[in-house]
């Protein structure tokens, strides 16, 4: 059974036309990028995938389950987009950010330990670095024990040598714990390399397929155009 | 026993503040996190207009108020969230729309106006036996609410979206806030007045803030902050003969001032 379905989605904002006919599937699994440019449409698509938002035709599931249901949602691991930045005034330590959702209190620690900030759990959120933020609240999904996690554009704010590991950190969630992964971002070149699939979204799905093939496709415009 | 217990309105005074002292704080938290704290005075300004609409119609004031800002806030939240009118504008419209309302029927009804005076900035000797009841009955139902929706409303405070999209239902919980809210308001007018109310859910919050704590231990803090500011300001009130509002807020403000100073050494 796919772990994500997404078939026929369409969505206006007024008379704006944010998704076209929109369908994928992703197996379970996979680690597919969303890569599109700014205002593409990308985080609407996620927030349908997630059941927030209600598409206006076309229907999208969770491992068979209609997204906006309860045990749709109770498989899913979401890092929205700027969490990072926005938390930062919040009054709350990183143990209780991670324990928002988490099923049991044991499995606090071990998502801590997973995204390897088990030191930090009695510090406060707003005393850490935006890469450590960032990792809180990858711990705070993980610790739902979904399959699947959704990351939105979530190195925005983290400087460039944390964002190697971090997407060392996301590949092994992918290897080693099994996790189906969608990364969505603006930067196609990145995300490309990291992921082994990709779908790229502006308003309509404009290529889904493979990393390579997006790569080469890629290169082989800028090729055309140079 | 000291002199000022050997009088019964005293004590119903101090039990009522008591509660309300205690649930205050544990509203405002969620308030003042969600930048939201003005929702308080506006509340208590609605609710002043209930209580002129029970004094003029010869109903309990309380409930009237009661009624009337469970009401509103509902309106209040249903139009936040469908981005109808800005958040603080919204506010203002309220606040401003329902003492225009309380004014007017005060100055038709005339006779009433030392009581709404009590209304306004708190009277400790105006706490009746049924007033009491009310203060307890409700402030145990706030109390149980809060402690209930306590993990679920943090991650609602925290980031709305996300908490929806892991199946916490931010709607409904909003809703409850904004319920609690508007019942804490309504039962604290007694004791600290229409006035005043927003200040006693918001200053012992932002003393406890500064302490920099885990946002449970800081709900605490703001709790006994709240109290001492209730308890020392009734004590105050009654030795001073002042307006027992005034005096718990200005306790609560000196709390806060303290903080400041007190910070850097636990820190």
């Amino acid at each position: 059974m796919e772990a994500i379905k997404a078939d026929n989605i369409n969505f206006w904002h007024g008379d704006t036309h944010i998704l076209e006919d929109v369908s994928f599937c992703v197996s379970p699994g996979e680690y597919v990028g969303i890569i599109g440019p700014n205002g593409s449409g990308k985080t609407t698509l996620i927030k349908i995938i997630l059941g927030i938002l209600k598409p206006h035709s076309g229907t999208s599931s969770i491992f068979g389950q209609q997204s906006s249901h309860a045990k749709a949602r109770s498989r899913v691991g979401y890092v929205p987009q700027h969490i990072a930045q926005s938390a930062a005034r919040f009054p709350a330590t990183v143990g209780e950010i991670v324990a928002m959702g988490a099923k049991s209190k044991e499995y606090i620690d071990i998502a801590l330990t997973i995204a390897g900030i088990p030191s930090l759990k009695s510090r406060l959120i707003g005393d850490l670095s935006g890469g450590e933020r960032q990792r809180v609240f990858i711990a705070r999904a993980l610790a739902s024990q979904p399959d699947i996690l959704i990351l939105d554009e979530p190195t925005a704010g983290v400087d460039a040598e944390s964002q190697e590991r971090f997407y060392a950190f996301i590949k092994d969630l992918n290897k080693t714990h099994g996790l189906t992964i969608l990364f969505v971002s603006h930067d196609m070149d990145v995300i490309a390399k990291e992921t082994s699939s990709v779908l790229s979204i502006n308003r309509k799905l404009v290529f889904s397929g493979p990393s390579k093939e997006f790569l080469q496709s890629l290169h082989k415009n800028h090729h055309h155009h140079a | 026993m000291l002199e000022i217990f050997q009088y019964e309105f005293m004590i119903r005074a101090f039990m009522a503040g008591i509660i309300i002292g205690a649930i205050a704080p544990l509203i405002g938290m969620f308030l003042v996190v969600r930048r939201y704290a003005l929702m308080a005075d506006t509340l208590a300004h609605v609710s002043l207009f209930g209580v002129a609409i029970g004094l003029a119609l010869g109903l309990s004031p309380i409930l009237v108020a009661l009624g009337i800002s469970i009401t509103a806030a509902l309106i209040i939240e249903h139009l936040r969230r469908t981005r109808k009118i800005f958040g603080e504008a919204l506010l203002a419209l309220f606040l401003s729309g329902s003492l225009a309302g309380a004014v007017v029927l005060m100055s038709m009804t005339q006779g009433f106006s030392m009581n709404i005076f009590s209304y306004l900035f708190g009277s400790i000797t105006t706490v009746t036996q049924s007033d009491l009841a009310l203060i307890f009955w409700f402030g145990v139902a706030v109390f149980l609410s809060i402690t209930l929706l306590y993990r679920h409303l943090l991650f609602v405070s925290l980031d709305e979206e996300l908490a929806e999209a892991q199946g916490v239902p931010s709607k409904l919980l909003n809703m409850a806030l904004v319920i609690l809210a508007a019942i804490t308001v309504s039962l604290s007018m007694r004791i600290v007045g229409a006035l005043l109310i927003g200040a006693l859910l918001v200053i012992p919050v932002i003393t406890a803030l500064q302490f920099r704590q885990s946002f449970f231990r800081t709900t605490l803090l703001s709790i006994v902050f709240s109290l001492t500011s209730v308890i020392a300001g009734l004590f105050l009130s009654y030795y001073l003969s002042v307006a027992s509002g005034g005096m718990i807020v200005l306790i609560a403000l000196l709390l806060f001032l303290l903080s400041l100073f007190a910070k850097p050494k636990l820190g």
